[in-house]
């Protein structure tokens, strides 16, 4: 009986909405208009080496986020704020069904406009509890950067615990003429990252949200 | 006793020399134009350190801090402190010798080994005063200008980022093996001084061996290979090893093995020389 009801109006399948379900994320989105966390960020990546670092991240709607570190610590280049600029400007972008995996709904956010700088982006939805799980975004000035994201306590808000990064890392090369080290009695490994990723974890804990 | 008072005329000697202070001065003009140029235009410097980072990465806090103000005083004059080293000490018996002082001073009831030995104490402690000095420079003023952070250093196989409560042992550390690195200077100046009747010879000497090995060490010719491995100039460096993480020790004592070597062949050689110079012309 289903399946005849599925042949007869074919419809019924496409039970994705991906316009609706980024309505949904955006709306959510729009309820914390700033917060405070403390975060441990832990880079991995290849040509470069460094502890964890402890920092203390503000956000203030709708993309600005304010990273103090009492050390030197290493982010993706706005990593943060893409996803939230993303979500700012819900009218600039076409949500489109890609499909399902895992049980989470993937929309491909297409730009409306030709020169935005964002040129695809593609969200990992778990629909149920409106979050999003994992993201690829694909800007001019970054490339692509692929985040996934784990929920605690701050779901409810859509707040992640924590987020980890991956990013292409074979543009990094070390100036030779700046690293010569003239004490080296051996030939030095091949330095530059080929075909490399690096990621970069983030967990957060101690949320304030105003 | 009698050592121990020769080494103090020694001082002396070099204390009233004025081109004693011209080291000394040296390093603290250039200092002050590197510490000038940092605060002035210091961010464009480290940008194109991490220039290719920058095109996917942030860095977050203070890059430029006393720190890394610090190391790059360091690597910057580390190269030319030998010149300032030899100036002094290359002069030690060459000059004495011909000022004629030398043979009047081998009329004093002490054996030629002490008196040689002397001279090597008083060249070393020269040599110590002006890493003190470069140290305290580079680290103290660069710290109180510029402000403790974590240390950002590039090695030839990428960036270390070291904390800041990590970084001052590396200092402490990177000093002792320079100041082991140019007491092969002042111990190769002292003995090529040895052989010289004149105060100019051994100075431009010790600089053409430094310029020479420097260059065997830094061309990338696999027929260099063999030797590289054995000349002091390879090792002058070896303070880098201090920022790198982990610690090389391995490297670091291998270093400090070659010097040590280098500082008995000179001393030992010295001794040779100047127990058979005739100081009577």
């Amino acid at each position: 009986m289903k399946y005849l009801l599925f042949l007869l109006f074919p419809w019924v399948l496409q039970a994705q909405n991906p316009e609706l379900t980024f309505k949904r994320l955006v709306q959510k989105f729009n309820l914390v208009k700033s917060y405070e966390v403390v975060a441990t960020i832990k880079p991995q990546i290849p040509l470069i080496r460094i502890l964890p670092v402890k920092a203390k991240i503000h956000f203030s709607y709708p993309s600005n986020f304010q990273v103090q570190s009492a050390g030197i610590s290493i982010l993706p280049k706005n990593g943060f704020s893409e996803l939230p600029l993303l979500f700012s400007k819900p009218d600039d972008f076409t949500a489109i069904a890609s499909g399902i995996e895992n049980s989470f709904e993937i929309i491909t956010l297409l730009p409306k406009q030709n020169d935005s700088n964002i040129i695809l982006a593609k969200i990992w939805v778990d629909a149920s509890a409106l979050l999003v799980v994992k993201s690829q975004i694909t800007s001019r000035s970054n490339g692509t950067i692929i985040c996934e994201f784990d929920y605690n306590q701050e779901k409810t808000w859509g707040l992640p615990a924590h987020m980890k990064f991956v990013m292409d890392v074979n543009k990094f090369k070390i100036p030779k003429g700046l690293a010569t080290d003239i004490n080296r009695t051996s030939r030095p490994a091949e330095t530059d990252a080929k075909s490399k990723k690096g990621t970069i974890d983030v967990y957060f804990n101690k949320y304030k949200v105003n | 006793m009698i050592f121990l008072y020769s080494t103090y005329n020694e001082l002396i000697k070099i204390a009233l020399k004025p081109r004693s202070y011209l080291g000394l001065a040296a390093i603290t003009g250039l200092v002050g134009i590197i510490l000038f140029a940092l605060k002035a235009d210091g961010m464009s410097m480290i940008s194109f350190v991490t220039a290719s980072f920058e095109q996917t990465l942030r860095f977050e806090g203070e890059v430029l801090n006393g720190n890394l103000v610090a190391f790059i005083i360091l690597q910057m004059l580390i190269v030319h402190i030998p010149l300032l080293v030899a100036l002094v000490t290359g002069d030690l018996i060459s000059g004495e010798a011909a000022m004629g002082t030398l043979r009047m001073l081998a009329t004093k009831p002490i054996s030629r080994r002490q008196l040689l030995g002397s001279k090597f104490l008083a060249g070393g402690i020269y040599t110590l005063l002006i890493v003190i000095w470069l140290g305290v420079l580079a680290v103290v003023v660069g710290r109180w200008l510029f402000g403790p952070g974590d240390l950002m250093v590039l090695n030839s196989d990428g960036l270390v980022i070291l904390q800041e409560n990590d970084v001052l042992w590396r200092y402490a550390g990177a000093f002792c093996v320079a100041f082991f690195a140019l007491l092969t200077i002042s111990n190769l100046s002292i003995c090529l001084s040895c052989f010289s009747d004149n105060s100019i010879g051994p100075i431009v000497s010790t600089m053409a061996i430094i310029l020479l090995f420097t260059i065997i060490g830094t061309l990338d010719v696999p027929v260099f290979d063999p030797i590289r491995p054995y000349l002091f100039t390879t090792h002058m460096a070896s303070w880098r090893s201090f920022f790198e993480d982990p610690l090389p020790w391995e490297s670091i004592r291998n270093s400090l093995v070659v010097l040590t070597l280098h500082h008995v062949l000179f001393v030992t050689v010295a001794l040779f020389a100047f127990n058979r110079k005739d100081i009577t012309v």
